[in-house]
């Protein structure tokens, strides 16, 4: 291993970048484990007292449980409206298909609480106030720009070539989905869902404004929390967010090829 | 010596060496290709020669000078990359000043070369043309233009031509040559083409499995293959399995055929090639020796030359002819095969 | 991350037909949701900005430019001013740390590359909400970073590090700073290697290189980067509310109160409305900006 000034700068470098993003999940991972009731760093006696709490209380299991179905929902939800609508550019470059994908990114760039106001006063407007589907529907159109672009990459990655082979051999559209397209995309498909499912369950602003008062979910109720004081259950919900992250990520980049995902063509050697 | 010197270089990726021991002098202004398969290493010694990788082992020196631990910036070889690498934020008059202007070199001197080298490439007053507004052929002329402004002691070229189309990368290759024995600049190209390398070179260095296969002159190095790597992978040969017999015969199956000169001793095996061209086919035999027979199994009249294969001894014998010299004869014809002396040369196997 | 862009398929040879009902089907339910939850919303907003207010946080449909007559004050502006103040120095921090992340990111090797897009993709996703919790641990009073800078002299004993500026832009930067090394991935990890190395063997050193090469290169990429910022900024919540002081409010705060504490919906209308204006106008500044830079270079 050649150890040149350049190759030293890069590394200490890069070992700041990630020093200064895991900083403050170590913090919150250590103060869980902590044994007193007083927030304090660093920790004092190893405890898993608060995980115990933290899991044996009702109203953080119900908004864990209600996040969890609202980010499962919203991811399903945005997955099959962005199907149709990246198949429909990459099988038949069909404009219309192409101007539902600009609106579905156009809306991921818009600003968060831009986003939660507009559909704060649509739900206003129907009267279908404070219901945990509003949050559903919510989030699957927000965040829909991710599985647009997820899935845009997939179908990249199949050449028209093998789908008119397949037509060469007899098959119909829904033949040369179902042999050549489904396979392929399974693991694009599956990422976009992981990816909306984690956004989805962090997601705290348009939660709240959408339906904040009745559908109390995770972050809500963090937040609500922390307005009230310190409470070492609220490391535990951070460090399962965490963990959960995480966890999805890891399990993106066994499913599928994550540079790729991220938009890398260039070849890229082991 | 004056001149590029390369001793022994090697380097090896894990266990995999992609150059090994590759010891060759490239006197001063010559034109070498480095001609091989894929993979072959010859990429890697001439990125090696570049300074853009470090070699395992082994030393490059230039005029006599060590150079191997120099960096890439400091030897400043002129190089054209495979993807010729242009610099597409800037015009065709940055790209070509670039070296110029790391150098310091001032504004106005820069103007001069670029003008002077755009004439050398035959493309006079595009300084300012974009990169995206050329041709394909028009990219590798700047190319060459932006690698020759730093007057480089060694001009090296990775395969430039190898996006281009037949005809346009045959006048390239002849306007290279015609501008490199203008230069008198020591020049190396690579490539996996070997009319490429047959047009344009002083020396060719046939490259395969990281080693140095034979290095020569192109006509001696396709009449003359050193081994049956050589041999097979320049031009078409018909490489036949023979017993030594003695100092000038081999044996193909029963029959002995005289050859120039054999290597190894009696009874060894050994390979004997010959070219397609130097195959002379009869319908009855000569009777001057030499000959094989077996019925013709192929033939291909081409227009300009006729192309057949006659099995013999459970081989065919690849032969080329011309229309006038062509025997008229069909498929499964018996036909008589002469492999001329002086045409057969005896491989190791 | 690459953001959804409509870039149409690689166009095949044969284009196959198009067969309008197949089509439909597979349109006509998407294009529906969109309709309802993204188009109706908009317009509702719209609608809403120049709507009547009636009391206790109602509305009456009207076509009035009350609110708007609010946004000509100097609160307004100083919100505004102060919130791209926040987002220009955001950006260029985030900028500066990201570009060379990125650069170094692409050019490690895939295991290597892998961990960092887990690590990075892990910590983007992690809610505002926990991380602001976590700044709030970490820069507590009874935090380890306090306590070091108290020993050392450089906070009065129990000082607090929060509410303040540093403290908003340090946690935006961090809930930043993996958005656009993700944003600048793509188009570094697909610069040719070649460019690189060709200006390195015309005399280029490394530190040249990467300022006379890769950053022009990438110069539309680092101005749409800082754009990302600016507008992520803009909706920023919940970090400037807790570890921020009224003064360091963004919009969002603002637009926010309007909405739920305040009741007054078509002034918060008016506030976003008066965003996306702004974030349009900024959209159509970049563009032209490197547009022109393109035609000069």
């Amino acid at each position: 291993m050649n150890l040149d000034p350049g190759m030293i700068l890069r590394r200490g470098f890069l070992g700041l970048v990630a020093l200064f993003l895991a900083a403050p999940l170590i913090v919150v991972l250590s103060v869980s484990f902590n044994a007193t009731r007083r927030m304090s760093f660093p920790p004092t006696e190893f405890s898993l007292r608060w995980y115990g709490e933290f899991f044996g209380d009702y109203a953080w299991m119900a908004s864990l449980e209600r996040s969890l179905t609202i980010a499962g929902l919203a991811a399903l939800v945005s997955v099959m409206v962005a199907l149709p609508i990246t198949y429909a550019i990459w099988r038949y470059q069909a404009k219309a298909a192409a101007v539902l994908a600009g609106i579905g990114g156009a809306l991921f760039l818009i600003p968060g609480v831009v986003a939660a106001l507009m559909l704060s006063a649509f739900w206003g407007v129907t009267g279908h106030v404070g219901r945990l589907e509003n949050v559903v529907l919510s989030h699957a159109i927000v965040l829909l720009g991710i599985p647009l672009s997820l899935l845009m990459v997939g179908f990249r990655t199949i050449d028209q070539a093998q789908v008119e082979a397949a037509y060469t051999m007899g098959a119909r559209d829904s033949d040369a989905f179902r042999m050549v397209v489904r396979p392929a995309m399974t693991p694009y498909i599956l990422c976009a869902f992981i990816f909306v499912f984690v956004l989805s369950i962090n997601e705290y602003l348009i939660a709240y404004m959408v339906a904040g008062f009745t559908v109390q979910t995770l972050p809500i109720k963090i937040f609500a929390s922390m307005r009230q004081g310190y409470e070492p259950t609220m490391c535990v919900a951070a460090v399962i967010f965490m963990v959960m992250g995480f966890s999805a990520f890891t399990l993106m980049s066994k499913v599928a090829d994550l540079p790729r995902l991220m938009g890398r063509t260039r070849p890229l050697e082991d | 010596m004056f001149g590029l010197e390369l001793r022994d270089l090697t380097k090896a990726y894990g266990d995999h060496l992609a150059a090994d021991h590759v010891s060759l002098s490239i006197p001063h202004g010559e034109f070498v290709c480095f001609l091989g398969p894929s993979g072959c290493g010859k990429t890697t010694v001439l990125r090696m020669i570049a300074g853009l990788e470090t070699p395992t082992s082994g030393a490059i020196l230039l005029n006599g000078k060590d150079i191997t631990h120099q960096a890439a910036s400091g030897r400043q070889f002129g190089m054209v990359f495979q993807s010729l690498a242009l610099f597409p934020h800037l015009n065709v008059g940055e790209n070509i000043a670039f070296a110029l202007r790391l150098r310091g070199v001032d504004a106005g001197r820069r103007k001069e070369r670029v003008a002077e080298l755009l004439e050398l490439v035959r493309l006079p007053g595009l300084q300012t043309r974009a990169i995206s507004q050329l041709s394909g052929g028009q990219r590798q002329r700047v190319a060459i233009a932006r690698a020759l402004a730093q007057e480089p002691p060694v001009f090296l070229l990775d395969e430039p031509f190898s996006a281009l189309d037949a005809k346009l990368r045959e006048e390239m290759q002849n306007e290279l040559r015609a501008l490199q024995q203008r230069l008198k600049i020591t020049t190396i190209l690579v490539t996996h083409d070997q009319r490429e390398a047959m047009t344009m070179a002083d020396t060719i260095v046939v490259m395969g499995e990281g080693k140095i296969q034979q290095h020569g002159p192109p006509v001696s190095i396709y009449k003359r293959p050193a081994n049956r790597f050589v041999a097979d992978f320049i031009g078409a040969s018909n490489l036949l399995p023979v017993q030594i017999l003695d100092g000038q015969t081999v044996t193909y199956g029963a029959t002995p055929l005289r050859v120039g000169a054999t290597c190894g001793v009696g009874g060894a095996a050994a390979t004997l090639a010959i070219r397609p061209e130097d195959v002379v086919i009869t319908r009855t035999a000569g009777g001057g020796g030499n000959e094989v027979a077996g019925t013709l199994s192929q033939v291909r009249d081409m227009g300009a030359y006729v192309e057949f294969r006659v099995a013999c001894e459970g081989l065919d014998i690849l032969g080329v002819a011309s229309p006038r010299d062509w025997i008229g004869a069909s498929l499964g014809d018996h036909a008589h095969v002469r492999l001329p002396a002086e045409s057969c040369q005896v491989l190791a196997r | 991350m690459s953001t959804a862009e409509p870039s149409l398929a690689a166009a095949s040879v044969d284009q196959p037909a198009k067969p309008r009902w197949m089509l439909a089907g597979l349109l006509t339910g998407p294009a529906l949701y969109i309709l309802i939850m993204a188009i109706v919303p908009a317009f509702l907003m719209v609608q809403l900005s120049l709507a009547h207010r009636e009391v206790g946080g109602l509305w009456s449909p009207g076509f009035e430019l009350t609110q708007y007559r609010q946004l000509a004050t100097p609160l307004f502006a100083r919100i505004m001013g102060f919130s791209l103040l926040l987002a220009l120095t955001g950006a260029v921090i985030c900028v500066s740390l990201a570009f060379p992340a990125a650069y170094f990111i692409t050019r490690m090797r895939r295991r290597a590359q892998v961990a960092w897009l887990v690590f990075l993709l892990g910590s983007l996703s992690l809610s505002e909400v926990l991380i602001v919790f976590a700044f709030q641990v970490l820069l507590s009073t009874s935090g380890t970073l306090a306590g070091a800078l108290a020993a050392v002299g450089l906070l009065a004993p129990g000082g607090a590090l929060y509410p303040n500026f540093p403290a908003v832009l340090t946690c935006l930067v961090y809930l930043l700073l993996p958005y656009v090394i993700l944003f600048f991935y793509p188009a570094l990890s697909q610069l040719d290697p070649e460019v690189e190395q060709a200006a390195t063997t015309m005399g280029a050193s490394r530190l040249s290189t990467f300022t006379r090469v890769v950053l022009p290169m990438m110069r539309g990429q680092i101005l749409t980067g800082v754009l990302l910022v600016v507008i992520f900024t803009f909706g920023a919540y919940l970090t400037p509310l807790v570890l921020g002081r009224p003064p360091q409010w963004t919009i969002a705060i603002h637009i926010n109160n309007a909405a739920m504490g305040a009741g007054n919906l078509p002034l918060a209308a008016a506030y976003a409305v008066a965003v996306v204006v702004f974030m349009v106008a900024l959209l159509v500044l970049t563009r032209l900006l490197s547009r022109r830079r393109e035609a000069a270079a």
